[in-house]
C-alpha cells in the first residue's frame, strides 16, 4: 500500500499544522533522508536542525522539536514529501537514532492499562452481585413485555404494521432501554422502516421477530444453558461482559494476526469500527470493535493489510468471535505472501453451519476465500469458486466492477463478510498486493 | 410465500396455523402452555436459523477471462502518481498529459486504476484513455454499458485497417465515408469512380458528404463530375460542388469567378507599367490607392456558380455580393493582378474607406484557399488596426489555420511578440490565441513567456483579469526545459507577494509544474 497525501491529511490534528507541514514538504528543507519498510526519516532545517522519523505502518512520529502537537509540522512535512516524491527518500539502513526509537516502540506494549477507555463498549454494565441480579429481573420483565407485544402483532396480522407510524416502534424500543436491553432496542429501531421497504418485508419482519422470540425463550432457561452460550444470550440482549472480566475468563490466543477488513458505521453520535482479523497459524477469525463518540477517531490505529504478533482474548461464547487485543509485540508488518482461507464455498458454508448451530445469534461470518472469481451473470453479481459453485456478492455496483477489473476473470483471494444473504467484500489480494475496499457507511 | 409468513401476515386470529412435521417443529408443538402466537414466533425463529445454517450455493456460471496483456505496465511510482491525479479534482487537469506520455511510451495502467479512469467524464481525458487501458481495460469496457464508449473508440480504429471495399459496400454511413476517404488517399480517380457509381441511388445528405470527399486530392480530373453536380436537386450538393470548383485554379468556374472579381478591385496608380513608373511608385508610394466598385447586380450564371444572391438579413446587397465574389478568389490573385506585393496590398486596403469589407473578404478567401502566406500578415493587420476591431474574433481562427498548416513557429512568434499586452495589459485576443497553441509549448515560446512574465511583475498593482488565467494555462503548457526557471521565478514572487489572490494562483501554478515534472520523470519516453 502506498502512502498517499490523503492518509497524511487525515493524520494531521489541525489545519494549521497541516498547512505548515505542506510548507515543509519539499526536498530543500531536508537532509539525511531515507526509508526502509518500517520507517521514514530525515533531518529538517527549521529554526534549528530537527531529527524526524515516522513509523510507516501506524504513522506514529517522533521529532526532536519542542512542539506538543502529534504529528508535528516536521513529521507532516516528511510524510507529505514521502507521499508525493517517494524517490527523494532512498532505501537504506536506518541510522542509529532511528533504530533506537523503533526499538523503544517495540518494547512498549499495548498493555491493558494503556488501552484508552474509548475502546471499551460504550454500554455501561455492572459487575456487582446484587445489581446484577436486579438487572436480570429487569431484563426478564422486559422480555416478557416484548413477547406480549409481538404476540399481539402476530394475532392481528403483520399487514397492519404498514399503517403504524415509526412512533409505534420507538415506544417499544424505549421500553426495552428502560428494561436494560439496549441491543434489542436497537433491533426494533432498525425494524421500523421494514414495512415500508422491500416487497419481501413480511418475511424479513417475521425473521426478526422469530430471532427475538428465540432469544427470550433462551433467556427464560438461561441457567440451564452452558455458560458460554449464556454470555451469547446476554450479549444479544445488550448486556455484554466488561473488559476486565473478559481478560479473566476469555480464551487467550496468541498468533500472527492479519487485519483482513474494516468498516466504520455511524449511528446517533456513536461511531463503531469493526475490524476482522485472521490468525495465520491458528486459522481463527476474530472481530475487534472500537467505539468513538462524535467523530470517527479511534484509540488504536488498526490498518487493514497489516499483521502483527499479538495476544487476543475472546469474549466467552459458544462460538467465539468478538475479541479484544490484550498485548501486541513488535511492530505491524505489511502483507506479504498468501493468506490461507477456505478453498471452496462449500467448505465455508460448513463453517457457517457449525457456527450457527452453536451460537444462533451470530449476525455475520468472515472468511478469506482462496482462488475465487467475481462474475456478473444476468445482471447479478456472484462469487464463484473452482468447484463450480457460487454465492451472491453484495449489490454494490462500483465495488463489484472494481473487483472484476482486478480479477480479469482470473481467480484471486478475497476477504469477505457473509450476512446470510450476501458476501460483502472487505479486501482483495492480487498480483502480490493487498487492496482494501473503502466503504462509506457513515 | 411460506406458510408461516402467510399465517403471520393474515393473523392467527383469522387463520389458525398448523406446523410442519419436521423435528424442530415437533419440538415446538410439544412445548406446553404456549399460545398459538408464540408457537408461530418460535417456529419462525427456528425456520430462520435453519435457513441460515443450511444456505445452499448456486451453480457457478461460465466465467469469461480477459485476454493477456500485450503492453508492459507503468512503474509502481507512476501508478501512485496517477492514482493521486485521478482521485483528486485538482489533479485531473494534468491527466491528459500523463496519459499521453503513457501512450507514447507504449505502456498501460495497472488494473486497479481501470474503473476510476473509465468513470472520468472529461472529453479530453476520454480521447486518450482507450489507448492506455490495455487488453483488460478493453475487455471490461465491452462488458459494461457505461464504459462502452472506450470499447467503441478502439473498435473504430481497428475498422480502419479492414477491407475498404467491403466497408464501402456494407458498412454504416460513417464507415463508408471513412473507407472512401482512405481510398481517395491512395487512388483519387478510383474514389471518384466509386462515387459516380452510386451517385443516383444515394440520399441528398449523403451525396453532399460524398462531394466533400473530393476535397482531398482535388484535381482537374474531378471537374466534369463536379460540373454535373452543380445541377443537383439538393442545394447542399450544389454549394459544395461550386466551392470545390472554385478551388480548382483551371476550372471554368474559377475563371468566371476571377472575371467577376477583376471588376471589383483596381489600383489607381498611373497605368504606366514601365520601369520609370514603377520607380516613381516605389518612391512616392503614398499616391497609390485601391479603387472599389461594388457590383450593382449578379450576372445570370452567378447563382449556378454557387454564389448566394440573397444577402442575409440586415446586410446591404452590394456589400454582400462584393464579399461573396472576392472570397471565392484566392488572395494571391490580387498580388498578380494589381502587381502589388502582399504587405502593401493590406496597407492599401486599410487606407481605403471600405477597408473592413475588403479585409473580411480576403480573410475568408485565405481560409477557403488555404493561402498560407496570407495568414500571418492578415493576423497582424487585424490585430493592429483599430478600425478592424469587429474582426478581432477571427484572430484565433487564423492561429488555428497557421497551426494546421504546420506553421507553428510563425503562430508562436505572432503571439510571443505581444505577450506583454496580455500580461501587462489585459488583451483577451492574445490570450485566446495563446490557448490555441499546441501543448506543450516549444522551448523558445516558453522562454519568451517567462521573460514577459518577469517584466510584467514590476510596476503592476493588481493582477489583470487575464494575467491569472494566462499563468494557469502556462503552468500546464510550459515546456519541461523551462520548469526550473519557472519555479525559480514563481518562488521569488511568493516571497514578495502580499496579495492573496495572486499567491493562490502562483502556488497552484507551482504545484502543477512540480507534478508535471514528476510525470515526466516517472513516465520517460
Amino acid at each position: 500500500m502506498q502512502l498517499t497525501t490523503d492518509t497524511v491529511e487525515i493524520k494531521a490534528s489541525d489545519s494549521r499544522s497541516l498547512a505548515a507541514g505542506r510548507g515543509l514538504a519539499s526536498e530543500k528543507h531536508w537532509s539525511e533522508l531515507g526509508q526502509n519498510p518500517q520507517a521514514l526519516w530525515g533531518q529538517c532545517r527549521g529554526s534549528s536542525l530537527y531529527q524526524v522519523c515516522v513509523d510507516t505502518i501506524d504513522l506514529a512520529s517522533r521529532c526532536s522539536c519542542p512542539s506538543r502537537k502529534f504529528p508535528c509540522k516536521h513529521a507532516l512535512g516528511l510524510m507529505l514529501l514521502a507521499a508525493t516524491s517517494p524517490q527523494a527518500l532512498p532505501r537504506q539502513d536506518p541510522p542509529d537514532w532511528v533504530l533506537d526509537w523503533l526499538g523503544k516502540r517495540a518494547s512498549k506494549k499495548d498493555s491493558p492499562s494503556n488501552q484508552p477507555a474509548s475502546s471499551e463498549s460504550a454500554i455501561p454494565s455492572t459487575s456487582k452481585a446484587d445489581s446484577a441480579s436486579k438487572r436480570a429481573t429487569e431484563v426478564a420483565r422486559g422480555l416478557e413485555t416484548l413477547n406480549l407485544w409481538m404476540e399481539d402483532i402476530v394475532r392481528d396480522g403483520l399487514a397492519a404494521l404498514q399503517n403504524r407510524k415509526p412512533d409505534f416502534w420507538e415506544q417499544q424500543a424505549k421500553r426495552m432501554v428502560d428494561f436494560k436491553a439496549p441491543s434489542i432496542a436497537a433491533r426494533l429501531r432498525r425494524m421500523a422502516w421494514m414495512p415500508h421497504g422491500a416487497k419481501e418485508w413480511p418475511a424479513e419482519v417475521l425473521n426478526e421477530f422469530g430471532k427475538l422470540a428465540l432469544l427470550s425463550q433462551a433467556y427464560r432457561r438461561l441457567d440451564q444453558l452452558p455458560s458460554p452460550l449464556q454470555e451469547d444470550v446476554r450479549q444479544a440482549i445488550g448486556w455484554p461482559l466488561r473488559k476486565d472480566r473478559v481478560l479473566e475468563r476469555g480464551e487467550t490466543v496468541e498468533d500472527d494476526w492479519f487485519v483482513i477488513g474494516q468498516d466504520v458505521r455511524g449511528e446517533e453520535q456513536l461511531f463503531t469500527q469493526r475490524n476482522w482479523l485472521l490468525g495465520r497459524r491458528t486459522g481463527r477469525y476474530a472481530l475487534v470493535l472500537q467505539f468513538a463518540a462524535n467523530s470517527p477517531r479511534f484509540g488504536l490505529n488498526i490498518r487493514p493489510g497489516t499483521h502483527k504478533r499479538a495476544t487476543l482474548v475472546y469474549w466467552p461464547s459458544a462460538f467465539p468471535q468478538r475479541a479484544l487485543i490484550a498485548t501486541s509485540f513488535e511492530l505491524p508488518l505489511v502483507f506479504e505472501g498468501r493468506l490461507s482461507g477456505f478453498h471452496t464455498l462449500e467448505e465455508f458454508l460448513d463453517y457457517v453451519a457449525t457456527a450457527a448451530s452453536r451460537q444462533p445469534w451470530l449476525e455475520s461470518f468472515p472468511c478469506v476465500l482462496n482462488e475465487v472469481v467475481p462474475v456478473l451473470h444476468d445482471g447479478t453479481w456472484l462469487v464463484s469458486d473452482n468447484a463450480g459453485h457460487a454465492l451472491p456478492l453484495a449489490p454494490e455496483v462500483e465495488n463489484s466492477w472494481w473487483l472484476l477489473a482486478l480479477s480479469g476473470g482470473k481467480p484471486l483471494d478475497l476477504a469477505l463478510e457473509w450476512d446470510g444473504r450476501y458476501l460483502k467484500p472487505l479486501s482483495a489480494m492480487a498480483d502480490g498486493c493487498f487492496f482494501t475496499i473503502e466503504r462509506d457507511n457513515l | 410465500m411460506s406458510k408461516l409468513v402467510y399465517a403471520a401476515l393474515t393473523g392467527t386470529s383469522r387463520q389458525p396455523l398448523t406446523l410442519d412435521t419436521t423435528p424442530e417443529m415437533e419440538l415446538i408443538r410439544n412445548m406446553e402452555g404456549i399460545t398459538p402466537e408464540r408457537q408461530l414466533l418460535l417456529a419462525a425463529g427456528a425456520s430462520a436459523l435453519a435457513k441460515r445454517a443450511g444456505t445452499q450455493t448456486q451453480p457457478a456460471p461460465k466465467v469469461a477471462v480477459a485476454p493477456d496483456e500485450a503492453l508492459p505496465e507503468i512503474s509502481e511510482a507512476a501508478s501512485a502518481l496517477l492514482q493521486n491525479l485521478v482521485t483528486k479534482n485538482k489533479g485531473q487537469r494534468l491527466l491528459p498529459e500523463a496519459l499521453r506520455r503513457i501512450r507514447s511510451a507504449g505502456l498501460r495502467v495497472p488494473p486497479y486504476l481501470l474503473p476510476d479512469l473509465l468513470n472520468l467524464p472529461a472529453e479530453d481525458v476520454r480521447q486518450i484513455v482507450p489507448y492506455v487501458i490495455g487488453e483488460r481495460g478493453r475487455w471490461l469496457a465491452e462488458l459494461r454499458p457505461e464504459w462502452a464508449w472506450a470499447a467503441k473508440a478502439l473498435s473504430e480504429r481497428e475498422l480502419e485497417a479492414a477491407d475498404a471495399q467491403q466497408q464501402w459496400e456494407e458498412g454504416t454511413s460513417a464507415q463508408r465515408l471513412g473507407a472512401l476517404r482512405r481510398v481517395r488517399g491512395r487512388d483519387a480517380a478510383m474514389a471518384r469512380e466509386w462515387i459516380e457509381n452510386v451517385w443516383k441511388s444515394e440520399k441528398a445528405e449523403f451525396r453532399a458528404e460524398l462531394v466533400w470527399v473530393l476535397e482531398a486530392g482535388l484535381a482537374p480530373d474531378d471537374e466534369p463530375f463536379l460540373e454535373s453536380a452543380l445541377d443537383d436537386r439538393a442545394r447542399a450538393v450544389r454549394v459544395g460542388a461550386a466551392k470545390l470548383l472554385a478551388l480548382l485554379p483551371n476550372s471554368s468556374l474559377s475563371a468566371r469567378m476571377r472575371e467577376r472579381a477583376a471588376k471589383l478591385i483596381a489600383s489607381t496608380h498611373s497605368n504606366t507599367g514601365n520601369r520609370l513608373g514603377r520607380l516613381a511608385r516605389a518612391v512616392t508610394g503614398s499616391r497609390e490607392q485601391l479603387h472599389i466598385t461594388f457590383p450593382k447586380a449578379l450576372d445570370e450564371t452567378a447563382e449556378h456558380d454557387g454564389l448566394q444572391a440573397k444577402p442575409p438579413t440586415s446586410q446591404e446587397p452590394a456589400a454582400w455580393w462584393f464579399h461573396e465574389i472576392v472570397s471565392r478568389v484566392p488572395p494571391t490573385y490580387w498580388e498578380q493582378r494589381l502587381d502589388v506585393e502582399r504587405e502593401r496590398l493590406l496597407d492599401l486596403a486599410c487606407r481605403n474607406e471600405h477597408g473592413p469589407i475588403i479585409i473580411q473578404a480576403w480573410t475568408d478567401a485565405s481560409f477557403f484557399f488555404k493561402d498560407l502566406e496570407w495568414f500571418a500578415p492578415l493576423w497582424r493587420v487585424i490585430y493592429e488596426r483599430r478600425e478592424l476591431g469587429s474582426q478581432r474574433d477571427r484572430l484565433p481562427a487564423l492561429i488555428d489555420a497557421l497551426i494546421s498548416s504546420g506553421n507553428i513557429s510563425t503562430a508562436e512568434r505572432l503571439i510571443s511578440e505581444r505577450l506583454s499586452n496580455l500580461l501587462r495589459g489585459d488583451d483577451a485576443a492574445v490570450y485566446q490565441c495563446m490557448l490555441r497553441l499546441p501543448t506543450p509549448w516549444s522551448p523558445e515560446f516558453s522562454e519568451r513567456f517567462l521573460e514577459n512574465l518577469k517584466q510584467s511583475w514590476s510596476g503592476r498593482r493588481q493582477p489583470s483579469y487575464h494575467w491569472t488565467y494566462a499563468l494557469d494555462a502556462a503552468a500546464l503548457a510550459l515546456h519541461k526545459s523551462a520548469f526550473p526557471a519557472a519555479l525559480e521565478l514563481l518562488r521569488s514572487y511568493t516571497d514578495r507577494e502580499q496579495n492573496r489572490e495572486e499567491t493562490t494562483v502562483i502556488k497552484r501554478a507551482m504545484q502543477d509544474i512540480v507534478t508535471r515534472h514528476q510525470i515526466a520523470r516517472e513516465i520517460p519516453l
